[in-house]
């Protein structure tokens, strides 16, 4: 493999978790100001059609002996070197290098590193299954601030990294490669409050992240809505329906004009203009579909944070395993009425923080198995379902083997507008790192004493795959928990003015 | 089905000793051979590989059309299916809704469990 030739290399976004970053600029600037070091690391893959991710599972920490130590720059001995490739043929997963230049140096690759990871690309793949190696550089200049490149090869196709994202339990980073340029205008009046309350750089890095909303109606809308005030300029948003006349009541930029179009439009083009009328600058990929489709799926990899908005099982389930498998976190939010002899006597809500190393929604016991089943069923056969329970009583037998009902109550535009603008706060918090909710499972009724505040801080199952598989990517999908039925219309890009 | 939930069952099945038949269209997998105190012959068993698997939980079970087990074990007989080159008969066996199993979940169950299940179902008249 020659990197140097490589031309037309695919963008790959780096995940790792902030426990493993601060483990390995430990490692990488050991010997800084003048003395490289390095690490062999383990990761998982998931390629998009746009790319690549990469989750850095673990670092594979050099012993003693394991790297030239009289040397100033970094040599890998065979026994290290033989260990990783073991580790990599066990694992099913794929091994790469990380190394530090000197501190002022950028993290160009040298010849010497040309030549290292034109090697380690043909030795590696010949242990295991994976064939991708990746090779990344890290440097800081005088000031401590970090700086990276990395690139990459699976079979003929070459990759660089163009942004890593952290994921630590208090912020989320994100970074790009020394060699990429954003342009993003961070001068503005708009969001000085802003920056008085929260810092300069906080504002700024609002302006820099991206957002994935996952359900775009009484709870997702208002979350978009206050985001986009506050700042953020590229969002992702995922929702299959059109709008109905019921959503005016809680859909945020909805209107009675919206139902003069046959269709009316999709609550994502709602939503997306929303965004737009309200800075025009903002970046905004609008999908009618599902969290569970692959398509949907490729867009999160480059996201900072999802709010997942949708109140449902499958959605619950699938942001719970992007966040061990993928790296990717979630704000979750659900919101339900209770009521008695015509009274409405609950107004509650639920927020989840989900995060790599957190508990998984079947840990946290969120997930109801008969819902979640109906919901990724087809019509067809939940009309059989009834049907056949129906016979089922008629013989004398209990009908909630096939089919069982769960009324539930209707949720109102002010509880979800309240809803969606607390996770948007989080969300703030989150990406800045300048608060955190003090709890991973918050619970609240606003028509109790204390709005019947409960936060609570389960721990996941010790043997559970959220623990076990994290940073698994695409290489932990024999524990795939969730998958999109095939009867789900394909994914629809809704692009331009298009609604 | 998906590569993923391929790769899922597939794995599943790798952790069952007795010999099972992954098939498509309609996606299921066949147990061979399993052994009823009911008859003296082993018999087949077909459970379906349900759209949205694994998060859908699995359900029912296919005995062979005509097989003997039918309206002996628990669970009244339905309509047939042919998968695998075979005609199979629906069973309305619900062991996760209800029917004495614990309540779906899929970091822990799937084929490789359900067999359990199906084991202790043929083995019991109803």
């Amino acid at each position: 493999m020659d990197f140097r030739k490589a031309v037309d290399a695919q963008p790959t976004v780096v995940r790792m978790t902030g426990e493993v970053r601060g483990r390995l600029e430990s490692l990488l600037f050991s010997r800084y100001p003048n003395r490289e070091w390095a690490c062999f690391f383990l990761f998982g893959t998931r390629r998009t059609r746009e790319g690549l991710l990469l989750t850095i599972i673990d670092l594979l920490e050099p012993g003693e002996g394991d790297l030239d130590s009289e040397s100033d720059i970094v040599s890998f001995s065979e026994p290290y070197t033989l260990r990783a490739a073991l580790r990599k043929q066990d694992s099913g997963l794929s091994v790469g290098t990380i190394h530090s230049h000197p501190e002022g140096c950028w993290p160009k690759p040298s010849r010497l590193d040309d030549d290292m990871d034109g090697y380690y690309a043909e030795y590696f793949p010949l242990f295991g299954s994976s064939g991708t190696y990746f090779g990344l550089i890290f440097s800081r200049d005088e000031d401590g601030q970090m700086t990276f490149s990395g690139r990459g090869q699976s079979g003929s196709v070459y990759f660089r990294v163009t942004t890593l994202l952290t994921i630590g339990d208090r912020e989320l980073r994100r970074d790009n490669a020394f060699s990429v340029v954003e342009r993003v205008n961070m001068a503005d009046s708009f969001h000085a409050r802003l920056g008085e309350l929260y810092g300069t750089k906080a504002a700024q890095r609002l302006k820099t992240c991206r957002v994935a909303i996952i359900g775009v109606s009484g709870t997702g809308s208002p979350a978009a809505h206050v985001l986009a005030r506050a700042g953020v300029k590229d969002f992702v948003l995922v929702d299959p329906q059109r709008l109905a006349p019921s959503n005016l009541e809680r859909v945020h930029g909805s209107s009675m004009s919206d139902f003069d179009a046959d269709p009316p439009p999709h609550k994502v083009a709602v939503v997306r203009d929303l965004l737009l009328s309200i800075d025009p600058d903002i970046k905004v990929e609008c999908l009618a579909g599902n969290i569970l489709q692959s398509e949907v799926r490729d867009q999160l990899v480059n996201v900072d944070l999802i709010l997942c908005c949708t109140d449902t099982n499958h959605s619950r389930t699938a942001v719970g395993e992007l966040a061990y498998r993928y790296l990717i976190p979630t704000i979750d939010v659900g919101v339900a009425f209770e009521a008695e002899a015509g009274l409405v006597t609950g107004e509650i809500g639920r927020i989840t923080f989900y995060s790599p190393g957190s508990p998984c929604a079947y840990c946290l016991g969120a997930v109801n198995s008969w819902k979640a089943s109906v919901e990724l069923m087809t019509e067809e056969e939940k009309a059989l379902r009834q049907v056949q329970a129906a016979d089922a009583v008629a013989r004398g037998e209990a009908p909630n083997g096939y089919w069982e009902d769960f009324p539930e109550l209707p949720t109102v535009g002010h509880f979800t507008t309240l809803a969606g603008s607390l996770i948007a706060s989080y969300a703030v918090g989150w990406l800045t790192g300048k608060f955190t909710a003090p709890h991973r499972s918050i619970e609240f009724n606003i028509l109790e004493p204390g709005f019947g505040y409960v936060g609570f801080d389960p721990p996941a199952r010790r043997d559970c795959i959220c623990q076990t598989l994290v940073g698994y990517a695409d290489e932990g999908a024999f524990a795939s928990v969730v998958s999109a039925p095939e009867h789900w219309p394909p994914v629809c890009r809704i692009v331009a003015a298009e609604r | 089905m998906t590569d993923d939930v391929r790769a899922r069952v597939e794995s599943e099945l790798a952790r069952i000793s007795i010999p099972t038949l992954l098939v498509f269209n309609p996606d299921a997998v066949i147990y061979n051979g399993l052994p009823s105190t009911i008859t003296a012959s082993p018999t087949d068993v077909m459970v379906l590989v349900p759209g949205g698997y694994p998060q859908t939980m699995l359900d029912l079970a296919f005995l062979p059309a005509g097989s003997p087990l039918l309206g002996v074990l628990k669970g009244q007989p339905q309509q047939n299916l042919s998968a695998g080159g075979r005609t199979w008969t629906q069973v309305s066996y619900h062991p996760h809704t209800n029917g004495g199993a614990p309540p779906w979940d899929p970091t822990r169950h799937g084929f490789h469990t359900y067999i359990d299940e199906v084991l202790s179902w043929i083995s019991v008249r109803r």
